[in-house]
């Protein structure tokens, strides 16, 4: 047992470092490119720190483990929440802005809404099908669409005053 | 990276017998906060730099990200089976956001103080209790 759990820790230790590894060669290559620097931060930096995750859901899946990926996916985000948001305001105060409780917010509880619905009262029997799954896809990259959209004009407004 | 995922999902499976709950608790918690820890990194560091709308930006957004992407790469390759223990899991996931969403009509104040801060840590402290 001590073995198995020494192996996960291992485990996290490499997912962790593969994932820094990628995020760097990816902003030497997205420098290489002269894609700016929002893109990079929002695109590469934000699916970089997701992609423990992401990799962990693609072995979970050719294995045949399937609850690993719903759990991972409420647990990370619950976790998130209290435990990342809880520490973080506990070292220093955190203050919601405008833009965060108009449209994240939002995208995000629409986004679990979304979810629900399809896992509850979706086609077939509880499962989340390829069809739903294109749809969670094409909702994932309209945020990202958005996200980026709205660091340019975010960095055009800084400029401009 | 995939032998540490390789790792990681062996070492769920078998810590989950071992100890006889199901992956699904065992993926909500160990292997949640485990993936979770760049997030985790990258939040407290931008607290302290004073930088406190990226950090509820990186925390919202890989919240999208989580429940989005995950599950739908997951379908994509193979349609995955819900276990139906995870709604409630899932629903307060949402209260959650919802409280957050009108955190300000409630205190007109925007600030997650220290306050909250320990409330929130607790709760999740709580809510891992709850589950095993």
């Amino acid at each position: 047992m001590l073995y198995q759990i020494l192996l996960m820790l291992i485990g996290f230790i490499l997912l962790i470092k593969g994932a820094d590894f990628i995020v760097k060669g990816a902003k030497n290559i997205a420098q290489k490119f002269h894609l700016s620097e929002i893109l990079i931060g929002i695109v590469i930096v934000g699916i970089g720190t997701s992609l423990p995750e992401i990799i962990v859901t693609i072995t979970s899946t050719m294995t045949g483990n399937p609850d690993i990926i719903i759990g991972n996916s409420i647990g990370s985000c619950i976790c998130n929440l209290l435990l990342v948001m809880g520490v973080a305001s506990i070292c220093n105060p955190l203050k919601i802005d405008d833009n965060i409780l108009r449209v994240h917010l939002p995208v995000s509880a629409i986004s679990i809404l979304l979810l629900a619905i399809f896992c509850n009262f979706g086609a077939g029997n509880y499962v989340i099908s390829k069809f739903e799954g294109i749809v969670l896809l094409i909702f994932a990259i309209l945020y990202i669409i958005y996200t980026v959209h709205e660091g340019k004009e975010e960095v055009q407004e800084t400029r401009g005053k | 990276m995939k032998f540490g995922a390789d790792f990681v999902v062996n070492g769920a499976v078998s810590i989950a017998e071992y100890f006889g709950v199901s992956q699904s608790v065992i993926s909500m918690t160990i292997v949640s906060v485990g993936t979770s820890l760049p997030e985790i990194v990258t939040c407290i560091i931008a607290t302290i730099k004073k930088e406190s709308d990226l950090a509820i930006g990186n925390v919202i957004g890989s919240n999208i990200f989580n429940i989005c992407l995950l599950p739908a790469i997951g379908a994509v390759i193979t349609p995955i089976h819900y276990d139906l223990s995870f709604n409630r899991s899932l629903i307060f996931l949402l209260l959650i956001t919802i409280y957050l969403l009108v955190f300000d009509l409630f205190r007109n104040q925007r600030t997650i103080t220290k306050h909250h801060g320990v409330v929130f840590v607790l709760l999740f402290c709580l809510y891992v209790s709850c589950l095993f």
